[in-house]
C-alpha cells in the first residue's frame, strides 16, 4: 500500500512539475518571440548615468546589443504596440535603454539584467514587451492545457491514494472490530486508523515528491547539459516548488480521510448487527 | 427478586444487571429471539443452557449491545438498550466483558497488548496496568506466550487470552459463550473458578453453554434457551459455595 501511494505521489508531483515546466517553456517562447527588453533607468540625473547603464548592459552575457532609446524609436515602438500615431516631440525626456537579447535567452534574464545594473550601482527596471496577440493566445492555451493536465493527473492519483488508504483500513479491520467490541468510540477507532494512513501518506508523499524533484532536475540537465544550478535558480520561482510541497500534504490528507471513512464504516458494521 | 440496578449501583450484590422483558431480536428479516424474559443479577452466576442454533449467539450479541432489540424492553447495566446513543453504547460496552466462542483479536499484536487493550480503551495509563495484565495472564496460563503475536496462539490459548481480556477491565457484566470449550479439564476448572471469583467481587456472570452439567455444581440460576425462547429452570442464592 505504501509503495502504491508513493508511486501515485511521484506521478502527481511529476505532473505538477511537468505543468510548471510547460509554463516555463511557454514563457520562454513568449520571451523569445519578443526578442528585446526595455530597461528603465531609475533616478538618472544626467546622460552620464544613462551611458553607464548602457555600457553595463552591453557587457551583460544575455545581451546582444544595448542602445539608448531615442524619441523617434520610442514613437515607432509605441505605434507598433498601440496602432496610434505618436509624435516624437510629444514624448517626455526618456531614460530608457533598448536591449536586444541573445537568442535562446530565458525569462530569468530579466533578473540577471537587473542584477548586472545594481552591481554597477544603477537602479533600473527591466520591462519585457509582450508577444504578438496570436502568440499570446497560443501561449495561454499551452499554459491552460498544462495546468488542466496536471490537475487531471493529480485527481486520478488522489483517487488511487484514497483507494490505497481504504486497503490499509481493510487490513486494520480486526483492530476496528475489536475496538468496537471493547467499547471504543467510532471516532477513536477510525481516527487511529486514519492517523496511521495519514502518516503513511505523508511519508509516501515526501518520497514521491523527492523522486519527482530529482527526476525533473535530472531530466533538465540531460536535455540541457550546459545548464548550471546557479542559472537554474534564476529561472525558478517559489510556485515551481508548490507541486513538490503540496503533494505530501495532500497525500496525507487524502489517505487519512479515506482510511478514516472506511474504518468508520467497518466500525458501524461491527458495532451494530441485525 | 431484587430491585432494578442503575449503572452506579450495578455492582451491588443481588441488583439486577440484565433485565429482558418480552424482548425479540434478529437479523434482517429473520427473528431469532422472541418474547424473551430473562434476568441476571450482580454477584451471581447465571447459566443459559441450550442446543446448537437455539439462539445463544444472538443472546450474547444482545447482551453485549451489538444486536438491538426489536421489541420489548432490554435493560442492561441500567440503560435501555434500544435507546442508547453511540457514545453511551460505547461507554456501556466498556463495562461488559465478552468471552465469545470465536474471539477476535488484533492478530499482529502480542497477547499482552491484546489483553491490555480494554484498559487502554478505558483510559488507564498507570504503571499498574502491566502488573494487572501479567497477573491475569499468569492466572490463565498465558505468561509464557505474553510476547507472542496472538495470531500464533493455539485455539485453546486464544480462548484463554479472550478470557483474560474480558476480565481485564474488571467488568460489571461478563458474558461467556462456551467458556470451557476446547480447554483441558484442568484449564476449564480454572476458568470456571475465575468466573466464579468475578461474580464474588460483584460482577454478573452470564454463561451460555450447550453442556448442562457445566452448571451442575455451580451456584446461580439456570435457564433453558430453545428455538429462540427462554425459560428459568432454577435459581440458587448468590455466593453459594461451589462443590467442585
Amino acid at each position: 500500500m505504501f509503495w502504491t501511494m508513493a508511486f501515485a505521489c511521484f506521478a502527481a508531483a511529476a505532473a505538477g512539475v511537468g505543468g510548471r515546466a510547460a509554463h516555463h517553456i511557454a514563457e520562454r517562447w513568449a520571451f523569445e518571440a519578443a526578442g528585446l527588453a526595455v530597461v528603465r533607468v531609475l533616478a538618472a540625473d544626467n546622460l552620464a548615468d544613462l551611458g553607464a547603464a548602457e555600457r553595463a548592459l552591453a557587457a551583460a552575457p544575455d545581451v546582444a546589443a544595448a542602445r539608448s532609446l531615442t524619441a523617434e524609436r520610442a514613437a515607432a515602438l509605441l505605434q507598433d504596440q498601440t496602432g496610434a500615431m505618436v509624435s516624437p516631440g510629444d514624448l517626455p525626456p526618456l531614460r530608457l535603454i533598448e536591449v536586444d537579447l541573445k537568442p535562446g535567452i530565458d525569462p530569468g534574464a530579466e533578473r540577471r539584467l537587473e542584477r548586472a545594473l545594481s552591481d554597477q550601482g544603477i537602479a533600473a527596471d527591466v520591462l519585457l514587451p509582450g508577444p504578438a496577440p496570436e502568440t499570446e493566445r497560443t501561449i495561454r492555451i499551452v499554459r491552460f492545457a498544462a495546468t488542466a493536465g496536471a490537475a487531471f493527473v493529480a485527481a486520478i492519483m488522489a483517487a488511487i491514494i484514497g483507494l490505497a488508504a481504504r486497503a490499509l483500513a481493510h487490513r486494520r479491520r480486526d483492530y476496528v472490530t475489536v475496538m468496537a467490541d471493547l467499547g471504543a468510540t467510532r471516532a477513536r477507532a477510525s481516527g487511529e486508523v486514519g492517523q496511521e494512513a495519514a502518516r503513511s501518506g505523508l511519508w509516501a508523499g515526501l518520497l514521491g515528491a523527492a523522486a519527482a524533484g530529482v527526476a525533473a532536475v535530472g531530466g533538465l540537465f540531460m536535455m540541457r547539459p550546459s545548464e548550471t544550478v546557479l542559472h537554474l535558480m534564476t529561472t525558478l520561482s517559489a510556485i515551481d516548488f508548490a507541486p513538490l510541497l503540496l503533494v505530501p500534504a495532500l497525500a496525507s490528507l487524502v489517505a487519512g480521510a479515506g482510511a478514516r471513512a472506511s474504518a468508520a464504516r467497518q466500525f458501524m458494521r461491527a458495532a451494530r448487527l441485525g | 427478586m431484587s430491585q432494578y440496578a442503575t449503572p452506579s449501583d450495578a455492582d451491588a450484590a443481588g441488583a439486577l444487571v440484565v433485565r429482558l422483558e418480552g424482548v425479540s431480536a434478529g437479523y434482517g428479516q429473520t427473528t431469532v429471539l422472541s418474547n424473551l424474559h430473562f434476568e441476571a443479577e450482580a454477584g451471581a452466576m447465571t447459566f443459559v443452557v441450550g442446543p446448537a442454533a437455539a439462539g445463544k449467539s444472538s443472546l450474547v450479541n444482545l447482551l453485549r449491545l451489538a444486536l438491538p432489540p426489536r421489541g420489548g424492553r432490554a435493560e442492561i447495566l441500567g440503560a435501555d438498550a434500544s435507546r442508547l446513543s453511540m457514545a453511551q453504547r460505547a461507554r456501556l460496552k466498556q463495562r461488559i466483558g465478552v468471552i465469545s466462542e470465536q474471539p477476535q483479536f488484533v492478530e499482529h499484536w502480542t497477547t499482552f497488548e491484546n489483553v491490555a487493550l480494554p484498559m487502554k480503551i478505558a483510559g488507564r495509563k498507570d504503571s499498574g496496568v502491566a502488573d494487572d495484565v501479567a497477573e491475569l495472564m499468569a492466572y490463565v496460563g498465558l505468561n509464557t506466550v505474553s510476547d507472542e503475536p496472538v495470531g500464533r496462539l493455539s485455539a485453546a490459548e486464544r480462548r484463554r487470552a479472550a478470557i483474560a481480556r474480558a476480565l481485564a477491565a474488571k467488568p460489571d457484566l461478563i458474558v461467556a459463550d462456551e467458556p470451557t470449550a476446547g480447554l483441558s479439564p484442568d484449564a476449564g476448572f480454572r476458568v470456571m473458578r475465575l468466573l466464579e471469583e468475578m461474580s464474588r467481587v460483584g460482577a454478573a456472570v452470564v454463561i451460555l453453554t450447550q453442556s448442562e452439567h457445566l452448571a451442575d455444581d455451580m451456584p446461580g440460576a439456570l435457564w433453558r434457551l430453545e428455538h429462540g425462547r427462554i425459560e428459568p429452570l432454577y435459581q440458587d442464592e448468590p455466593y453459594a459455595e461451589p462443590n467442585w
